[in-house]
């Protein structure tokens, strides 16, 4: 297995695709942060049109999992990777793979909503979308309003598309992040607990969105809430951090077994709450 | 509305509960039929769906494990996926009582009736209406409805004890009576039992509405 680093990798080779769901596999991954190892050996396939969320206790390195999807976790300095992540087949971390078409490929959501304050609500839309390209209003137009209406939140917001951002409640800021997403068309969206700031009816509404969005994309989700894992996800992996804590997958199964009939005494531990 | 997948597995949950139903009314009344005419094929019939009728309500209860786990649904909710659990239970038992009578058809051989059916065919037809009836309620989540039904059980124990003291007069007029007799007695039984599981669903629907636990069906 190679290992290499991450930062820098040359021009890509990758074409921008249609906006399919793609499958993707992770093979042997691992992570470091410097000298310290943050996850072993991961290996998984996120099929298409799923939700597939992954749970653990925090530092067991589900982020870092995640982080490493659209290659976010090389920005860290003195991080690295090494196994393969397959996107369409294709490794992503291949030497003439750009990390920034495999970033449209691979949308990220995050923890806290993170529009940018200065602009308007079309304007964060289309942030991403816009990234070194001219397009003529019209077809941006229709970019916005489809991404909004996808992320279900064109009537919320229609008529103050010129308002800021920050205006926004708190889920509507985060449906407006999951906009602006998808503005860009990716085959996957990777979302870091994307709920944790949200109160309890904005997380409910996020859910029943990643619901209808599962069926055009493929869906990776972290979270530490097991009971959003339970109720959105189609597949659930475990991960937890062993002796030398180091995170490793634990267990990986369709989310209705892993929460009724675990395999592994270390999951049941965890989603019954007897951990440790 | 928020929540559509849990609101859909609630939905579907529902669904299989009133085909459950559907399933045992048709058993209860079929063996009722088939005793009737003596039609012993028939009677082996339902014998055999049973077993899907068995297969149903274990995947109801695979339903609500599932929604459970994972929905984590809370009050109401709570309620009538516990309620469904037992009303699944309920049914399944309903339909053994069916398959019962369909075992003393197929018991009996050649041997005909004592006597015509009367009032065995008004049982079930009376305990079908109930369990009917007491879906609707639990689908409407309708108490009033639920207390008529449970009411209704009355009128059924009733019958039975006419049945009852009907058969106890040919067994002491003719001994030789006694074997038919008892067969019919014990169609009898059956069928004041399926009126009684159908009193325990109407439970289940005013506690899934109210939060209360009642009991309807005392002696």
């Amino acid at each position: 297995m190679m290992t290499r680093q991450l930062a820098g990798m040359p021009a890509s080779a990758l074409v921008e695709a249609a906006p399919l769901p793609r499958a993707m596999d992770v093979k042997q991954l691992s992570a470091w942060y410097g000298r310290f190892q943050a996850i072993r050996d991961v290996s998984l396939h996120f099929p298409t049109q799923t939700i597939f969320a992954i749970i653990g206790p925090s530092g067991c390195g589900k982020s870092t999992l995640i982080r490493c999807l659209n290659r976010m976790h090389e920005v860290v300095p003195g991080a690295r990777a090494s196994g393969e992540v397959l996107l369409d087949g294709q490794d992503i971390y291949a030497p003439t793979v750009d990390p920034v078409l495999v970033r449209r490929r691979v949308g990220m959501v995050f923890q806290k909503p993170n529009p940018f304050p200065m602009m308007s609500v079309y304007d964060n839309v289309i942030a991403g979308y816009k990234l070194g390209k001219r397009v003529n209003k019209s077809a941006l137009d229709e970019i916005v309003e489809r991404s909004l209406r996808q992320a279900a939140l064109w009537d919320e917001v229609k008529d103050k598309l010129h308002e800021s951002g920050a205006s926004l409640s708190g889920g509507q800021q985060q449906r407006l992040c999951i906009a602006r997403t998808l503005a860009v068309e990716p085959e996957i969206i990777l979302m870091d607990e994307p709920c944790s700031a949200l109160d309890p009816i904005a997380t409910l509404k996020i859910e029943d969105l990643m619901r209808n969005l599962c069926e055009r994309y493929t869906i990776v989700i972290v979270t530490h809430n097991m009971q959003q894992a339970a109720r959105v996800s189609d597949q659930t992996a475990f991960m937890l951090a062993g002796a030398e804590r180091i995170g490793e997958l634990i267990e990986v199964g369709p989310t209705k077994r892993m929460f009724t009939n675990p395999k592994d005494k270390r999951t049941e531990d965890y989603i019954t709450g007897r951990f440790g | 509305m928020v929540r559509q997948s849990f609101e859909r597995a609630l939905q579907h949950l529902q669904d299989e509960i009133l085909l459950l139903g559907s399933m045992t009314e048709q058993a209860v009344q079929s063996s009722v039929e088939a005793l009737r005419e003596r039609n012993v094929a028939l009677a082996k019939q339902i014998i055999a769906d049973d077993t899907r009728i068995n297969q149903k309500r274990f995947a109801i209860e695979d339903t609500c494990v599932d929604i459970i786990a994972r929905q984590q649904p809370m009050a109401r909710d709570l309620r009538k996926i516990t309620a469904a659990l037992i009303i699944a239970n309920e049914l399944e038992r309903m339909a053994d009582h069916a398959q019962g009578i369909a075992k003393i058809n197929v018991m009996m051989g050649d041997e005909p009736l004592l006597k015509p059916l009367v009032d065995i065919p008004r049982m079930a037809d009376k305990g079908v209406a109930m369990t009917h009836e007491a879906l609707d309620a639990f689908v409407r989540g309708d108490v009033a409805l639920a207390k008529r039904v449970a009411a209704e059980d009355d009128e059924v124990d009733a019958l039975y004890d006419q049945i009852y003291r009907e058969l106890l007069v040919f067994m002491l007029n003719d001994p030789q009576t006694i074997s038919r007799a008892t067969w019919l007695l014990w169609v009898a039984h059956n069928l004041e039992r399926v009126a009684d599981r159908a009193t325990n669903i109407c439970e289940r629907v005013v506690f899934m509405v109210t939060g209360e636990l009642v009991e309807y069906n005392v002696a």
